[in-house]
């Protein structure tokens, strides 16, 4: 009889040891043996920070979609490693003097990764597709201007835009704007198959994606991966040790508290830009306290946006207190990138001016799923309170907050995005069209959207430089987003992977596009 | 007088230095959980960013600070709060559901009787972590959502025991005596029955709330269970688990306290165990 209470002590130590080592994660080293770094087979191995379960071709699904978008297709145009726009598809493209007319020269004997001819007469299908509200592309807003594409052979292909846009280029240089085969416009609306240096020969849903170089490829010739396959490692923590243990030679979003971790190890590389960047976006379509811009403002100046700097990415990010545009850019104005310096004194003025100087209740929607979402969402908790904003934080897993948020089911919502492009016209994607996960819920501005629209036709940088600080200013004032941070985005690589490169700025999603070039060394 | 001594007796016999142990811890965490808000300690939930991940031995924290700067050691006994409030809200549901499901399907038997287990054998069929996660997915993250969706996963297990129990003794004498009598048939449930098999489903409540504690720590571990910045064990763990490797503590302290306070109450359900259950006694006299 005595032997069941101690059985039963057992029995629960062992729960608890279990848990213990269930919540600290330890059980993430227990993957399979390291192979890779002894490999010499051309056999590329990628760590991913998120699953996707359905590409659908043109939309936004994140950072870990971009990476297989520029494995499985290709557009007209991409980036080289300096973020540059280089021809893709097109061997050659040309704008006309009003920038309103481009031609694209396609390559020749272009095949999808099925054998299937890819022509002019699926470059029109696709950029017409991406001009299609239903279509929900990224590109969206700018390919709502496509007026016609022409095919007069099937190497050609003649975009014709409404109005003028000098950055369209770099807009088609985007990964979602990969040229698709006819299929991926059915009623499923995914694709697997395109024109880009792999093709998918497996997936095992939410664990990996195996893929083989795709022969049909136009640079098949600079593909040194006979193979790659991508792992879903969704914790940070567990995605290092993949790359510590030498399971993958690279991994994307390395956590910004382990970035010492890496630099100190000699066989790593830790390569990291300045790009994406955080910020609040509201729910002005309730009419309540946050549809009067005052409050927004009151917001914008309330953060402490040091605090998120340091408590959600360990130092690793820089303020943005106005537009987010990089002091690098031609268009940065520093007086106008410190419009929303801290200043409590001033909310709290602007707060009782709007009527709210007891303050309002609001739900915070962040993630749980990705860590620095939810610590951004905290840190701005105890200043949202300082002006009287008494926050409940709704905190799901990924999917429900995107999808919360593109019905608008919140108040107050923390973003993390990149533009499209590094030109400012990007601004327009936060500001304006469809409702979308990552703009203000019913914002509409019609002065600011004619101040972009006027961006992309002005003539010279001179007359651009004038419209995009009247763009900032404008932003400043209506708050259609209250920026926090720029974050730093790093890969982390296997030294023995050389010809990789973090595209820089905003652009660093678009980095699996120099995996066209790198190597292995044995 | 007898039945007391005899009882008293049990109840020493059930006592040994690692039950007392535990049954002290357990006193403890819950004296901690009633009088936190008097032992001045700083708010769980205030931040401080510029002094985060302090390690132990910080002036002013004694325990260290997380990532945001709060007080590790109030965020560990304001999270003790949260843990007991939350597991026996759970339990107390299970109780009341599980009983309930129990007495009328054993008492009353019949259409009854399959309609009640066989909602039981439908909570039972799906595995407890995902059924949580379902529901507190649907509902959404909170304690109220944990409270009620693990009162209904641990129902079953109370539904089963009282069941068992009930079919057991209802046509004993003492029960049938209470029918002649005239009593209704919820007086009988409630007044005869419940009394004769409550010794069961009492050594039943502290292993439920040790169930609990690991299944609210594991549920806000993966950020569905309390929500922050309200502190809780497991969700301690989640946000230690990034600063590991700058401040062990913040992870190791959360986990011990998590296996200790699970294995302190079960040792406290062993003591009642063999304190309730009076053929241990006679067992022990052959």
């Amino acid at each position: 009889m005595a032997s069941r209470p101690r059985r039963w002590i057992s029995t629960l130590g062992a729960f608890g040891a279990a848990l213990a080592l269930v919540l600290t994660g330890c059980s993430n080293t227990a993957a399979p043996k390291p192979t890779a770094s002894n490999s010499t087979a051309p056999e590329l191995k990628i760590g991913l920070s998120a699953d996707v379960p359905d590409l659908k071709p043109s939309r936004d699904q994140g950072a870990a979609a971009m990476m297989l978008d520029t494995m499985i297709h290709r557009g007209l145009l991409g980036y080289d490693a300096k973020g540059q726009v280089v021809p893709a598809l097109a061997e050659s493209f040309k704008a006309s003097a009003d920038n309103k007319s481009f031609t694209f020269k396609l390559r020749k004997d272009l095949k999808f990764s099925d054998g299937s001819a890819l022509t002019s007469a699926n470059v029109k299908k696709t950029l017409e597709f991406l001009a299609t509200s239903s279509s929900g592309a990224k590109i969206g807003a700018t390919m709502s201007q496509l007026a016609s594409v022409d095919t007069p052979d099937e190497q050609t292909a003649v975009v014709n835009l409404k109005n003028a846009n000098v950055a369209f280029p770099s807009y088609l240089a985007d990964t979602t704007a990969a040229i698709l085969p006819d299929k991926s416009f059915g009623a499923q609306g995914t694709s697997w198959e395109g024109a880009g240096p792999f093709k998918l020969d497996k997936t095992q849903k939410g664990v990996s994606f195996t893929f083989s170089k795709n022969p049909n490829f136009y640079d098949a010739s600079n593909v040194n991966f006979d193979k790659a396959t991508v792992t879903v490692y969704a914790d940070g923590q567990a995605r290092l040790n993949a790359l510590l243990a030498g399971d993958v030679h690279l991994i994307d979003f390395v956590p910004w508290e382990s970035f010492d971790r890496v630099k100190q190890d000699a066989n790593l590389t830790l390569d990291p830009q300045s790009g994406p960047w955080m910020y609040l976006h509201f729910n002005v379509a309730k009419g309540g306290p946050l549809a009067n811009e005052k409050v927004r403002q009151a917001i914008a100046l309330a953060v402490n946006r040091e605090n998120v700097a340091k408590a959600a990415f360990s130092g690793q990010a820089s303020v943005v207190a106005g537009a987010p545009i990089s002091e690098s850019s031609p268009f940065y104005n520093a007086q106008l990138a410190q419009g929303w310096k801290q200043d409590v004194a001033k909310a709290k003025q602007l707060m009782a001016e709007a009527g709210y100087a007891n303050g309002f209740d609001a739900v915070l929607l962040t993630s749980s799923q990705y860590a620095f979402h939810q610590d951004t969402a905290l840190s701005v908790q105890p200043d949202l309170a300082a002006i009287g904003i008494r926050t409940t934080l709704d905190s799901g897993d990924w999917a429900t907050r995107q999808q919360k948020a593109a019905e608008g089911r919140y108040d107050i919502a923390v973003a993390g995005s990149a533009g499209v492009v590094n030109d400012p016209s990007f601004l327009v994607n936060f500001v304006t069209g469809p409702a979308a996960n990552n703009r203000s819920y019913g914002f509409d501005d019609p002065k600011l959207d004619d101040l972009l629209n006027k961006g992309l036709q002005a003539a010279t940088d001179a007359d651009r430089k004038a419209v995009y600080d009247q763009v900032q200013e404008r932003i400043i004032q209506t708050v259609p987003f209250a920026s926090l941070v720029g974050r730093s985005q790093a890969f982390a690589y296997s030294k023995k992977l050389s010809g990789f490169a973090n595209i820089p700025g905003f652009l660093t999603f678009e980095s699996g596009y120099t995996l066209v070039g790198a190597r292995l060394q044995a | 007088m007898k039945t007391t001594s005899r009882s008293v007796r049990r109840l020493r016999r059930s006592l040994n230095p690692v039950r007392v142990g535990g049954a002290l811890f357990v006193l403890v965490v819950v004296i901690v959980t009633i009088l936190v808000p008097l032992l001045g300690l700083p708010d769980p939930q205030a931040q401080n960013i510029p002094e985060k991940l302090g390690g132990i031995g910080t002036p002013g924290h004694p325990l260290g600070t997380d990532r945001f700067g709060r007080d590790l050691l109030s965020r560990l006994l304001h999270g003790a709060r949260i843990e007991l409030v939350v597991s026996i809200g759970a339990t107390a549901v299970a109780l009341v559901v599980g009983v309930t499901l129990g007495m009328l399907g054993g008492f009353l038997g019949r259409f009854v009787e399959t309609i009640t287990m066989r909602t039981v054998d439908v909570i039972l069929a799906f595995p407890p972590i995902v059924l949580a996660l379902l529901i507190v997915t649907i509902y959404g993250p909170g304690i109220v959502t944990l409270i009620v969706t693990m009162g209904i996963l641990f129902s079953p297990r109370f539904a089963r025991l009282t069941y068992g129990q009930v079919v057991t003794v209802r046509n004993l004498e003492y029960v049938e005596a209470s029918r002649v009598f005239g009593n209704s048939t919820l007086r009988t449930m409630l007044t005869v029955v419940l009394p004769n098999v409550a010794a069961p489903i009492i050594v039943q409540l502290p292993l439920t709330l040790a169930t609990s504690i690991l299944l609210e720590s594991g549920l806000s571990y993966l950020g569905l269970g309390v929500v922050p910045p309200t502190p809780s064990w497991g969700l301690m763990v989640a946000d230690g688990q990034r600063d590991m490797i700058a401040n062990p503590a913040l992870v190791a302290l959360p986990s011990a306290v998590i296996v200790a306070t699970i294995l302190a109450f079960g040792l406290v359900g062993d003591i009642l165990r063999d304190w309730l259950d009076p053929r241990r006694g006679m067992a022990s006299n052959l």
